[in-house]
């Protein structure tokens, strides 16, 4: 436990603290006599700026607005896909994962390609003038960050309803409830903390989104937080006591958020993995519904994941798409490209980021495993104590906590900073928050009573952990694997700011094409990347449903990943 | 708790910690010994550390290349860290008086005089190849040598779309961009993000005095003006047709033309803002020696000519070193430069952008 404190302490709460602080004493990194006079200013005038006002406001209705809209329709996906007969489960499924595991400034770049003025879609259907408008419109902007996050609710609820048993619904049945019944005031209810959880994390990542804030503010007067923080660290003089204060003001707005949590949570508190237990049967669908559900999941998965992906994969082909010009005359120089002289730098990138995401997905799994076990296991205040922690640091954009980075890691005698390391113990601090919060839900589905049971047949907490804990958790960690190891493979902001001069991560070489207009060859670059990890995907998930135990896997049939 | 499990904990975390550790080795060794390494251009390893090394800090679209030129030539290992000049700036003040970098280079000598106003600047320094620099370039150096100037590009010019509006009805100087028949058809950067488009802003404040400036930028904003975030978006939505005429950095709307965008390029007779590319050594520099002569090998005609044929948009700058000449692409003569001082910009950064966002943007 000391242990993981410490752990925490070092890689998340020192380095934040170092720009936080800075909001109350400003001077304390000045190259120039730095002291340690306190000095307000900066706070004060966030807390009292009517644009930091209605930053906060912003940011909040927009995260709110995506969280709702991504657990609903996440759920919602989660139970047709893993309750009923649709054909092609397997296979959406797989392009939710897709969704979940493809980088946002990518999607971004995705989505801009398809709909902007002069773009993919322009070349086959004649475009009305709204569409561009709308489409960086807080409203297009909501709708994009929604359809990136939705994931994680189809993700959460999926893993907890092959849990739902069939004997839940076997009793209301004999008592004479139909299925709409037995959703409506059973399995909802039951779902909800988990929709809640799906909720809070959406919230907190939309509201540390940067790239599409910036798109955004500028051109149609929706400030947002991470645009504030964007301009503070990138304006000339360099505001580190205004970053640090807008940071403090996220925290504010994600401690709302959690609290609001807990009291879900308070209310619904159901342990829902437990011996006993009876799979759920699927749903067999009538064929009406059964065209019109396929059409709507299809429907939906093609403006999510067809779309932007489409767009992407179509982009790498074309040569000439710089500065919105689309010549549609498919060729492979991007690729081959690629593969000359030109491109050992992109190359090497992409095997330095991979070697580093195997790394630190590996670390963070088994560092937030540890820690989510101690916090379901304590009172009630680890556990809340590291759901705050987590919360704020999902909530606070990368670029910060690769500053606060510099300011925690440069010291003359000491300099982590510069090095690989600093930017490995960044990618974990910035994969352990999911990690914690994942594993907490998980852990705390597990009927305690099958912990006891396993101490009582002698059991020490070594036995526990392995022989019991893991293999439930087995399929839902190899996921989280997943998600932190393709989250680091294609992470931007801080690597741009700590990677060690000279060794460039895949990231800053797909932003390097796009920056000098190569989109082609950046989209190429990312495309390889992308094809790369989904290898690993698969052959993992091969090799997971194989060594699973067989009665664990028996368990619950229904289960789509 | 089981001592059995905290032996094994404690291994795994060990393991852990080890594995972290090696990912770390194999990041940092030499570039001869991994496939990390970015700057090695030679077949030959890199050079033992008493040839010394660099660490450079760049937002120019050469610096890669003549990170590797250097490296072949003198045989010192340069580090590059590349990136926008927002984030290298923020770096290096985050930085402090414990910098990383040796050298920093970046468009916009008012953005390198603040890093100057901070201490963070080697003074007093003139490099040999200075000797070589125009009149215009000489007069481009601050007095207290903290900086050297290695090209300008015009910070904002002309540009329109050919498939829209000819020759004759292009607009001729700043102010025909009020004309009527410009109505929501021009287009800017945002000064905020986009890091060529401050000297614009501040060209016009400076040039035409800060109330006739200002009311400049609110009778085009009446006339439908345009603000998107950086040159790509800008020069897209101009090559696209979204907008007629836009005010961008000329040497990205030179790249637009290369790659197929139906454009030209005016250059108003009431001149453009010159927009320098400025070249720094930290003051606390780990190897002093090698990071003077990177700067001097830019001034160098070696250095020039990889700097004007191998970086993309940003090769189409105009030097400052006599006997080189620009990009056939560029236009030659018939351009009149206005300078805004690096110290009238350095001073006014923040009230001019907080009121450009608030007149402006908002």
């Amino acid at each position: 436990m000391l242990f993981g404190i410490t752990a925490l302490l070092v890689l998340i709460v020192y380095p934040l603290a170092s720009i936080v602080i800075q909001a109350v004493f400003p001077h304390l990194f000045a190259p120039q006599h730095p002291n340690a006079s306190f000095d307000p200013a900066a706070l004060g005038r966030v807390l009292t700026s009517p644009t930091d006002y209605h930053m906060l406001v912003d940011s909040v209705a927009l995260s709110l607005g995506a969280a709702i809209f991504s657990s609903i329709a996440g759920g919602a996906l989660a139970v047709v896909l893993g309750r009923t007969d649709l054909p092609g489960r397997g296979i959406f499924a797989a392009l939710a994962w897709v969704n979940l595991l493809a980088p946002s400034f990518l999607l971004a770049e995705g989505w801009t390609f398809l709909l902007q003025h002069g773009g993919l879609l322009s070349q086959f259907v004649p475009e009305p003038a709204w569409m561009t408008n709308v489409f960086s419109s807080p409203w297009g902007v909501g709708a994009i960050l929604a359809l990136k996050f939705y994931p994680f609710a189809f993700l959460t609820v999926s893993a907890a309803l092959p849990w739902l048993g069939g004997e839940h619904e076997a009793v209301a049945r004999t008592l004479g409830a139909t299925p709409g019944v037995v959703w409506r005031r059973i399995f909802i209810p039951l779902l909800i903390p988990f929709l809640a959880s799906a909720a809070t994390i959406v919230f907190a990542d939309v509201l540390s989104d940067f790239g599409v804030a910036v798109t955004v503010a500028e051109s149609h007067n929706f400030p947002l937080l991470t645009y504030g923080i964007y301009s503070s660290l990138y304006d000339q003089p360099t505001d580190f006591a205004g970053a640090g204060a807008l940071a403090l003001l996220l925290g504010v707005a994600v401690a709302v958020a959690l609290v609001g949590q807990l009291l879900i949570l308070r209310k619904n508190r159901y342990a829902t993995i437990h011996a006993g237990f009876r799979p759920p049967a699927p749903y067999r669908l009538r064929p009406k519904v059964r065209i019109a559900l396929l059409a709507a999941v299809i429907a939906f998965f093609a403006v999510a994941v067809g779309a932007p992906l489409g767009s992407m994969l179509l982009e790498s082909f074309l040569k000439g798409s710089a500065y919105g010009l689309v010549y549609l005359k498919p060729t492979l120089a991007n690729y081959a490209a690629l593969a000359g002289p030109t491109a050992q730098v992109a190359v090497s990138a992409l095997g330095y980021s991979l070697r580093l995401a195997l790394v630190t997905a590996t670390a963070a799994l088994a560092l937030g495993t540890l820690l989510a076990y101690f916090g379901t296991q304590g009172g009630g205040a680890t556990g809340q104590f590291l759901q705050g922690i987590s919360l704020w640091t999902i909530s606070v954009p990368g670029i910060i906590l690769a500053a606060g980075y510099v300011f925690a890691w440069n010291h003359r005698g000491f300099e982590l900073y510069g090095t690989v390391f600093a930017l490995s113990l960044c990618y974990l601090a910035g994969g352990l928050p999911y990690v914690l919060r994942f594993q907490m839900g998980s852990l705390t589905q597990l009927d305690r009573r099958l912990v006891a049971a396993a101490r009582v047949q002698g059991a020490g907490l070594g036995a526990v952990l392995t022989r019991v804990v893991t293999p439930l958790l087995a399929e839902g960690a190899v996921s989280l694997w997943l998600f932190v190891l393709a989250g680091t493979t294609f992470e931007l902001p801080a690597s741009e700011f700590l990677y060690p001069p000279g060794h460039p991560t895949l990231a800053v070489e797909v932003n390097h094409f796009f920056n000098t207009s190569s989109y082609g060859q950046g989209m190429a670059l990312a495309i390889l990347a992308a094809a790369l990890l989904i290898t690993v995907v698969l052959i993992l998930r091969l090799v997971v449903r194989r060594r699973l135990p067989a009665a664990v896997r028996a368990q619950a049939p229904a289960r789509t990943f | 708790m089981q001592p059995g499990f905290l032996r094994r904990a404690g291994a795994l975390m060990a393991g852990a910690a080890v594995l972290v550790g090696l990912a770390g080795c194999g990041g940092s060794a030499t570039p001869a010994s991994t496939a990390g390494g970015a700057t090695t251009a030679s077949s030959a390893p890199a050079a033992s550390s008493s040839k010394g090394q660099l660490v450079i800090y760049a937002a120019e679209g050469y610096d890669q290349a003549m990170a590797n030129a250097f490296q072949a030539k003198t045989g010192i290992q340069v580090k590059l860290s590349d990136m926008s000049t927002g984030p290298i700036v923020t770096k290096i003040e985050a930085e402090g008086n414990n910098p990383q970098w040796d050298v920093a280079w970046f468009d916009g000598d008012g953005t390198m005089a603040t890093l100057d106003a901070q201490g963070l600047l080697l003074k007093g320094w003139e490099p040999a190849n200075a000797a070589n620099y125009t009149a215009l370039g000489k007069s481009l150096l601050p007095p207290d040598q903290s900086y050297a100037v290695t090209g300008i590009t015009a910070a904002g010019a002309i540009a329109y779309n050919t498939k829209y509006v000819t020759a004759a009805q292009a607009p001729k100087t700043w102010t025909d961009l009020l004309q009527p028949q410009w109505k929501n058809a021009v287009g800017m950067d945002n000064p905020a993000i986009s890091g060529p488009t401050f000297p614009v802003v501040a060209g016009f404040l400076y040039g035409m005095g800060m109330s006739n400036g200002e009311s400049f930028f609110e009778k085009l904003k009446a006339n439908g003006l345009k603000v998107f975030a950086t040159n790509k978006p800008t020069l897209s939505a101009l090559s696209t047709g979204a907008i007629k005429i836009a005010i961008a950095q000329d040497s990205a709307e030179i790249d637009a033309i290369k790659k197929g965008s139906p454009l030209a390029i005016v250059y108003p007779s009431d001149g453009v803002t010159m927009l320098p590319s400025a070249i720094g050594i930290s003051s606390h520099a780990k190897d002093m020696a090698a990071a003077k002569e990177f700067v001097n090998f830019a001034l160098s005609a070696a250095g020039q000519q990889v700097m004007l044929t191998k970086g993309g948009g940003d090769s189409n700058f105009a030097p400052l070193i006599q006997g080189e000449q620009p990009n056939p692409s560029r236009q030659q003569t018939g351009i009149r430069w206005n300078l805004v001082p690096a110290a009238w910009q350095a001073s006014n950064y923040n009230p001019v952008q907080a009121w450009f966002k608030a007149h402006i943007v908002g």
